[in-house]
Parts: structure tokens; sequence; C-alpha cells
């Protein structure tokens, strides 16, 4: 099981990166072509969510662990970014993207958005 | 004026035109304006290539270039329509152009060769498997490394090399591929938002938004359904997502 953290600016100009970081990793973690693209997606599309409300500055953290079955993605919002509303578009988009997606409020008032995707097991 | 006076007028312009000697004053005021006549004819097929990245204005003035040439190579008598004739050497010109300026001039040559071997064995793959390869199946089926796949992808998803395989022509018509989405929609919050954000998409952008979103089908399913390559059809759900995105925030 590894580990990669990654801290951005919560801006818009960042996602390239972490896109681009979530695609190479999913690379590496034995993810299909056709689930690297929804990931790089699905990434887009939860960073969108996090920094929606243009919170004053502030950073997005991102944990990636590559597990044997499974790559998660772990997003943590900026203070003051909102709870994901799960009648939403994006919502929506994010769950068909991604073969999970949960959302989590921490004591600090952080949210969080885990994205699992997993690996089809290849012959 | 009706179709047929149209054609009989053309007829009668490249019958003067073949007529008068090249360079000549004369020959140069009918061969403007008959340039100036078909310039509805390169706009309408400039306008099937925009949204792909680039400007239509530039579009349609590479369009023009292959007008014209189509007006040069015209002979009146092979008999055929002189629209039918010229098409295809406006659409040439217009691919050329994507060919040259999109590719070429923004990446190198090696990624690009990289990135073409990727997209067709990711293709070739994708038949054999029944399902999406993994960037260990492509490596190894290239012999390359998985850090050249990843290098690959990213420079394919990167840069705007807008596939011309197909234009934005749909068979569905817009009713039947709204109605359907709109149905799909239902219980998704910001719906009243969202239905003129998505008056904005082509048939086609429409219809690979619902087929991923609500029909659930892979981006590798979608491609062999439409035709299209896999990519294509990623670059098209990015476009699109992000184009709801920025609408959604706006309003």
């Amino acid at each position: 099981m590894n580990t990669i953290d990654l801290a951005v600016p919560a801006n818009p100009d960042y996602v390239g990166l972490i896109r681009s970081t979530a695609a190479h990793i999913a690379a590496h973690a034995d993810l299909t072509i056709d689930a690297i693209d929804d990931l790089r997606l699905a990434v887009d599309e939860a960073f969108a969510v996090l920094i929606a409300n243009k919170p004053d500055g502030g950073a997005v953290t991102i944990r990636f662990t590559i597990h044997a079955d499974r790559l998660a993605i772990e997003l943590t919002g900026p203070a003051g970014s909102p709870p994901p509303d799960k009648s939403s578009f994006a919502w929506t988009v994010l769950s068909a993207l991604v073969h999970e997606v949960s959302a989590e409020t921490s004591s600090a008032g952080l949210v969080t958005l885990r994205l699992t995707a997993k690996v089809v097991a290849s012959a | 004026m009706p179709k047929e006076d149209l054609r009989s007028a053309d007829r009668e312009m490249f019958e003067q035109l073949a007529a008068l000697e090249a360079g000549t004053s004369e020959h140069e005021k009918i061969r403007a304006a008959l340039i100036e006549r078909h310039l509805p004819l390169v706009t309408f097929m400039a306008r099937k290539f925009a949204d792909r990245g680039e400007p239509l204005d530039d579009l349609i003035q590479v369009g023009t270039i292959g007008l014209i040439k189509a007006i040069d190579r015209f002979e009146i008598s092979k008999g055929f329509e002189f629209s039918t004739f010229a098409t295809p050497t406006i659409v040439g010109e217009i691919k050329r152009h994507f060919r040259d300026k999109t590719w070429a001039v923004r990446v190198p040559r090696r990624l690009q060769e990289l990135g073409a071997s990727v997209t067709k064995a990711t293709t070739e793959l994708t038949q054999k498997l029944d399902r999406s390869p993994t960037p260990k199946e492509i490596a190894k089926h290239l012999g390359i490394t998985v850090d050249d796949v990843a290098e690959a992808l990213e420079s394919n998803a990167a840069y705007s090399t807008v596939s011309l395989d197909v234009t934005s022509d749909s068979s569905t018509s817009i009713g039947e591929t709204f109605g359907a989405l709109d149905e799909a929609l239902e219980g998704v919050e910001y719906r009243e938002s969202l239905k003129p954000l998505l008056a904005q998409l082509d048939d086609r952008e429409k219809r690979i938004l619902q087929m991923r979103f609500f029909e659930n089908l892979s981006q590798s399913q979608i491609a062999i359904e439409l035709g299209i390559s896999q990519m294509h059809v990623s670059r098209i759900l990015n476009k699109v997502l992000s184009h709801l995105r920025e609408g959604l925030v706006e309003s």
C-alpha cells in the first residue's frame, strides 16, 4: 500500500496539476484506460465542488492511496467549503465516474470527498 | 433565386471564366464573384468543425482557400455541380489546418508518435480483451514502459488533438435526445438552471452525456457505439462537464 500526499491552493488554476497527478498514479495503479479517464473527470468535479463557494484562500489536500485492488482518493477542502449536495448534478456525475463516492465533514468543519476506483482484475 | 437558377447562373459564370484568359481583369472579376457567391458553403462547412479548439474565423479562412482552389480547378465539361465538386476540397483544407496546426506546432514529434501508437493499441486491445486495457497491458503490447504510456496519455489529453473522424452531425433528432436527457435529470437539483446549458450542447454531446451518466455505459462502449475513438469521447465529456460546471457557477 502506497500513499501520496499533495496540497494545492484552493484555486482552479491547480486543477490541472491534480488531474495529471491522479492520471499518472492511476496508470501505475493498474486502472484501465476508461477508469483513468473517468478519474480525471471525477477529480476535476470533486475539486470544483470543494472550492465552489470560493473560500478565502486555503488549500485542498489530496491523499492517494494505492491498494492492490483499488485506488482511493481523498480530497479535503479548505475551511468553509460546504458539504456536497447529494441531489446535485455534480454528485450524479461523481457517482457515475467512480465505483464509490462518499463525503464526510470533520469536527473542525472540513469536508472530505472520498473517491474509490477499483482495479479490474486483468487476465 | 430558386436553386435551379442559381445553378444555371453558376454554369454561366464558369463558362465565362473558362473563355477568359487567367489574370485579365475580367477573369478576376468573375472569379471574385464566384468566390463571394459560395462563401456561405464555406461557412457552413467550417461550422461543422467549430468547437474543436480553433476559432471559426480561422476555419472560414482556410476553407476559403479550399473554395478558391476548387474554383480554379473546376471543369464544367465534367458535368458536376460545383458545390459537389468544391465540398471535399473545402473540407480537405480545413482538415489540413487541424493536422498542421493543432498537432505539429504544439506537440513534440516523439510524443505525437507515442500518443498515436498508444491510441491505436488502446483500440486494438479493447477489441481483443472486450474491455478497456490497462496501461501495463498497453506497455507490454508496444514494448514500452508504463511511464511512457502515462506520458502519452497525458499529452493526448492535454493537447487539442481534435479527432476529425466525425462531424457534429447526428442521426438522432434534438427533441429526441433532449427529451430523454431531461427525463434522466428528474430529481437532480438545479435541473432548471441546467436546462439552458444543456440546450447549448450539440446532439452528440447530449447523447454522450446521457450514455455515460444515465445509461452507465463506459467510455469505450460509447466510442464503439458512436464509431469514434475512446479518447474523443473522453475529450467531449471533459468539455461538456466543464461547460456545465462553469455555467452553473455563473447562474
